[in-house]
């Protein structure tokens, strides 16, 4: 086993870095401003350390601002958002051996989308400067809500789909309430906290990327370092004991994971529906539930499908964009429905 | 759901907007303009210039703005009064006022505009509002000098004017601005300051009709209210744009209510409309015929044409005064 699989996914990894790479580029070429793709090559490449010289002719200085400082961090960010809830979605899906679970469709996603409300509020109501802080709030929410959710799911040691998805519809109005109730005092800032829940990354630069990176680069490397007890898990919580998993602290760290990179992604690019829910049950679909697979799959997989689900929205009714969520909703939605008929004979 | 309402009315916006792109693809100026970098040495008297703008930011102009880029209506119709037209290289598709204004380069909705295109016309002033402050940091680092302008207040707007003269080298005439428009704002209170506090008017503003909206003790268009000798129905409201139960509309009985139009899709509501709604006909104002109609640029953009919506108000508000 051990030769063959190392083959396939090195080849697979290959086949998705490729791809992942070509959504980057199909991404930074859109735009609302045209930049032939050869001047935009020359101010790639123009930026590279010591090598990039030769290539600093022949390019508009506001090209290259635009390419820098908007295209080249909002690919980036869309990229990483993407990948972090999709991870976020197999984690909790491993966690709950549920294929309903999701960031967006437990409650999650309001949750953190609450905490970020509440502290753009708090920042404006005392002038206090916190911007970095946002994921702060939205993790602490995320951290509460899927406590929550969790214990309200829970029959004896499972989480079966039927429970989970009613605790879900029931946080999430809840939460949705309180936002609400925020909104209605939030007076001028009401558009601009309404634009940003509708989900996207239009007007986003380096300081958000700055803003995901420490708490997504810590919420992923947790789930990683948690492969082999995911895949454990995938037995049920007493057969992964049995393999000498701590099954309790394993699933503690796994969700305070999930729950900061599901916070980074609401506090830079507001509700992005069931890329969570989609995205690992394709990649399950074509190479199988082995995590040690599975994650660095559904990461590579999430940020193209979120790149490309943007770069349409950026396409669809140009010159002006269309919230990203709207497009990772339609895809998903339908999506969504086919999972829970299949479903529907466990169920009932 | 109004704001759904808005977002729908958006999409409509946008068709006109692609259509409007396709047919009159010469009028894009402003990214053709042969002005380059070199053209910054206009005159440059007084310059560099440090400006604190409404959000405390401090902003180096190091010479006269030429290529001005405006991202609200508000900031649009201050830089025309200004006689500053012809350098706005850039502005909103809300931007409807004056004329001109129209056939100005957009560079995307008021919410939303591009980035991308804001760069592309490579402006080196943007006026921008407090609804872009998401996005201040992207232009920050993309080296566009933003200027945030958000009034509040009557006061605030006046003050605005005298900003954005200062920030363009135009401040004697932004002076002269704001001394007529104080002076116009002054004969309206010698007036109505000697109405005596019963005699004020209850005043019910609608903002919009479907929910009933109107406007909060902190809007310019209840400022503008006060300031005409009437007294704001919703002045103690917490929010911003109230909605309202009709119930609150009859119980208080207003004695004068006051229509705007101009919002979006919103339909003209005509008199005949609102004393038609149902349980309105005992209203005061439907009784003694006191529906009046403002278009509501002129009692809600901080712009130069509030003094034009403080005029309207008072005499419709008090007519025997401005015979």
């Amino acid at each position: 086993m051990g030769h063959h699989s190392t083959l396939k996914r090195s080849v697979i990894m290959l086949v998705l870095a490729s791809g992942l790479l070509g959504s980057l580029i199909i991404g930074i070429a859109i735009g609302a401003v045209y930049i032939p793709p050869a001047e935009i090559g020359a101010i790639l490449l123009s930026h590279v350390p010591v090598l990039g010289g030769r290539w600093a002719t022949n390019r508009l200085p506001e090209h290259d601002i635009i390419i820098m400082t908007m295209r080249f961090p909002r690919v980036i960010l869309a990229g990483l958002a993407g990948a972090g809830l999709a991870l976020a979605g197999a984690t909790f899906q491993g966690l709950f051996r549920n294929p309903m679970a999701d960031p967006y469709v437990i409650g999650v996603s309001s949750g953190a989308a609450l905490g970020a409300v509440v502290s753009i509020m708090i920042q404006t109501a005392w002038n206090i400067p916190m911007r970095y802080g946002i994921p702060v709030f939205a993790f602490v929410f995320a951290i509460v809500t899927i406590a929550l959710v969790y214990n309200l799911a829970r029959v004896g040691g499972k989480v079966p789909v039927m429970t989970l998805l009613l605790a879900g519809i029931a946080i999430n109005s809840l939460l949705s309430a309180v936002e609400s109730l925020c909104l209605f005092f939030s007076g001028e800032q009401l558009h601009q906290i309404v634009f940003w829940l509708m989900g996207g990354f239009s007007g986003a630069g380096w300081d958000y990327v700055f803003m995901f990176l420490p708490y997504g680069v810590i919420g992923t490397a947790i789930i990683f370092v948690f492969a082999r007890e995911l895949n454990a898990l995938l037995l049920g919580e007493e057969s992964a004991q049995h393999l000498g998993v701590e099954v309790e602290r394993v699933k503690r760290y796994l969700l305070v994971a999930a729950a900061l990179l599901t916070g980074a992604c609401v506090s830079v690019s507001g509700m992005i529906a069931f890329v969570g829910l989609v995205i690992p049950h394709i990649v399950r679909m074509l190479f199988g539930s082995d995590h040690r697979i599975l994650l660095p799959s559904v990461a590579l997989i999430g940020a193209i499908f979120l790149l490309l689900a943007d770069s349409l929205s950026r396409i669809i009714i140009a010159p002006s964009e269309l919230p990203v969520g709207i497009i990772t909703a339609l895809v998903g939605g339908p999506f969504f429905i086919l999972l829970l008929r299949r479903q529907k004979n466990a169920l009932f | 759901m109004s704001i759904v309402l808005a977002k729908m009315n958006r999409i409509g916006v946008f068709l006109v907007i692609i259509w409007v792109a396709f047919s009159a693809c010469g009028c894009n100026k402003g990214i053709n303009s042969p002005l380059g970098e070199s053209s910054v040495s206009a005159s440059s008297q007084g310059y560099p210039l440090t400006i604190t703008d409404d959000m405390g930011r401090q902003i180096i102009l190091t010479a006269e703005p030429t290529r001005i880029v405006s991202l609200a209506p508000s900031n649009t119709e201050i830089l025309y009064a200004l006689g500053l037209g012809s350098k706005v290289v850039g502005n909103t598709n809300y931007c409807d006022y004056p004329e001109e204004a129209k056939q100005c380069y957009k560079v995307g909705g008021f919410e939303d505009p591009s980035l991308e295109k804001i760069v592309a016309v490579k402006p080196d002033l943007v006026l921008a509002s407090n609804i872009h402050i998401p996005s201040l940091k992207v232009m920050e680092d993309a080296g566009l000098r933003v200027v945030v302008l958000n009034a509040k207040t009557l006061e605030g707007v006046l003050d605005n004017i005298l900003l954005v003269g200062k920030s363009a080298g135009v401040e004697d005439r932004a002076e002269k601005l704001t001394q007529d428009l104080r002076s116009r704002v002054d004969t309206v209170s010698a007036k109505v300051g000697q109405v005596p506090a019963e005699q004020r008017p209850l005043v019910y503003y609608e903002l919009w009709y479907e929910p009933y909206m109107s406007a909060g003790k902190d809007t310019l268009t209840a400022q503008l209210i006060r300031l005409a000798g009437g007294i704001n129905m919703t002045d103690d409201n917490i929010e911003q744009y109230p909605k309202l139960s009709e119930e609150i509309i009859i119980k208080r009985n207003p004695a004068i209510m006051i229509n705007s139009y101009g919002h979006g899709s919103g339909a003209l509501i005509t008199p005949e409309q609102v004393a038609a709604r149902q349980g309105w006909s005992h209203l005061d104002f439907v009784k003694n015929n006191r529906i009046y109609t403002i278009e509501a640029d002129l009692v809600s953009l901080a712009g130069p044409r509030i003094v034009d919506g403080l005029e309207a108000m008072a005499e419709l508000l008090h007519p025997s005064l401005f015979k």
